[in-house]
């Protein structure tokens, strides 16, 4: 099985990218034809710039990383993403209530999200790396629930997506919505296991378009 | 010259940064820490609540992050979380600058989000701003530094110190840069990789006011056993 770009999203791995290796990402990007871009909330603005005229959706991360933001500023950071221009919010559930045996709370904290992204594609970022396919797969169902058109496997910090990660979220939410496999993933190559497991789409690290790594 | 131990616990802040601790885990990593009498404990922000319910009546502080660890926000939502914060209780904010517009050298929307973060956190809580030295080149580090002072930082912090960035730890040498260059009343927290009483010692010679550790309680364990080596301290 292989990976067509429409199989493939941009998925940010830079560290403190300046607005010129912003640029340079964002190109490659576009010559890739990946289906979304995903970007830190500060740079949806220059993404949309950037990306005009190219028909994938910018995806804007709220809360990520760490899903760890008070539930305020994580509002006041959506709402400016779509402000900005952001088509799509990825959300990153709190890990932590998660953990703590607190996942009704968790996934009532995208309520108010659900509600502002009215209309537009909401994303939730399930952490499936650092809480495990079991638990993890737990948050994506309940996300689900929560009203969450999709479901991604990792942010780029949970640590790698595996192919048991994302046939756990299968297993548990069924082939009812997206799912992205997303974490770790550096080059192009690494996807085809990735959708034979289920996804139904993979960011890559925007670098992994650059080209393939040097071994 | 670090004098008693309640004048080294007064320098650390005692962090904990672990993505999706639990509740639980937080309460103990802070109940652990109130008997060594810390300047601050450290944390999440989503960790505030957990770690209130512990610390309230305590002498330790609270501090929390703000955009941690990417600062890749804009400054309405790093100036909403801060106050959200203080409102909740916290009595210090680490924010952390747009990583990439430093290095970038755009000294001006530095110094204006840390001006729109400062006016958030009003005195007496304390605002440090980390501006992330490892990523900087090195010909920036002093101006970052001091337009993070001019939009009116308490004190300057090294680094997040986060490892799963992937960069290098603090140096003294960073430390000492800062120094050089920054106002005497304003303060310096050294963070990132800084795992030995040896090496705070280091990096307060080297002129930090602060120190942010994981490993406080060990930090001051090892002053206790040097000391019980040798009572003069020498």
């Amino acid at each position: 099985m292989g990976s067509g770009s429409d199989q493939l999203e941009g998925w940010p791995d830079l560290v403190a990218p300046t607005r010129g290796e912003l640029g340079a990402a964002f190109r490659a990007l576009r010559q890739a034809g990946v289906a979304a871009v995903a970007v830190d909330p500060a740079e949806v603005a220059l993404a949309r710039q950037l990306l005009d005229g190219f028909p994938a959706p910018v995806v804007a991360l709220i809360s990520a990383p760490l899903g760890a933001m008070t539930s305020g500023s994580r509002m006041a950071q959506a709402e400016l993403a779509l402000a900005d221009g952001a088509d799509e919010l990825a959300v990153a559930v709190d890990p932590s209530l998660v953990r703590s045996g607190k996942l009704g709370r968790a996934v009532a904290e995208l309520s108010p999200l659900r509600r502002l992204a009215e209309g537009r594609t909401l994303r939730v970022i399930c952490h499936l790396a650092l809480l495990g396919p079991d638990l993890g797969a737990e948050a994506a169902a309940g996300a689900v629930d929560g009203g969450a058109d999709l479901v991604m496997t990792n942010s780029h910090f949970d640590g790698e997506v595996t192919g048991e990660q994302v046939a756990a979220v299968r297993r548990r939410v069924g082939q009812r919505i997206p799912l992205v496999a997303s974490g770790g993933v550096a080059a192009t190559s690494q996807a085809a296991p990735l959708l034979l497991a289920g996804a139904t789409r993979v960011a890559v690290g925007w670098s992994g378009f650059y080209g393939e790594p040097s071994p | 010259m670090i004098g008693t131990e309640s004048e080294l616990a007064g320098m650390i802040d005692q962090t904990n940064l672990e993505m999706g601790a639990s509740e639980q885990e937080i309460a103990d990593f802070c109940a652990r820490s109130v008997p060594f009498g810390f300047r601050a404990v450290c944390l999440l922000p989503n960790q505030v609540g957990a770690a209130l319910s512990v610390l309230r009546g305590t002498s330790i502080g609270l501090a929390a992050c703000v955009s941690f660890p990417l600062g890749l926000d804009r400054w309405e939502v790093k100036a909403r979380e801060a106050a959200e914060l203080c409102d909740l209780g916290v009595d210090e904010i680490d924010m952390v600058v747009h990583t990439g517009r430093a290095r970038e050298g755009d000294l001006s929307w530095v110094e204006r989000e840390v001006a729109a973060v400062r006016r958030a956190v009003a005195l007496p809580r304390l605002l440090k701003v980390i501006i992330e030295v490892p990523v900087l080149p090195a010909e920036l580090v002093g101006p970052v530094a001091v337009a993070a002072e001019a939009g009116g930082a308490d004190l300057v912090k090294t680094s997040t110190g986060y490892k799963r960035l992937g960069i290098r730890a603090t140096s003294a040498g960073d430390v000492r840069l800062l120094r050089s260059l920054l106002s005497p009343t304003t303060g310096i927290k050294a963070a990132g990789g800084i795992r030995s009483l040896g090496q705070l010692e280091e990096m307060v010679e080297a002129g930090a006011t602060r120190v942010g550790a994981s490993r406080g309680i060990e930090i001051v364990e090892e002053w206790r056993l040097r000391r019980a080596g040798d009572p003069s301290g020498c």
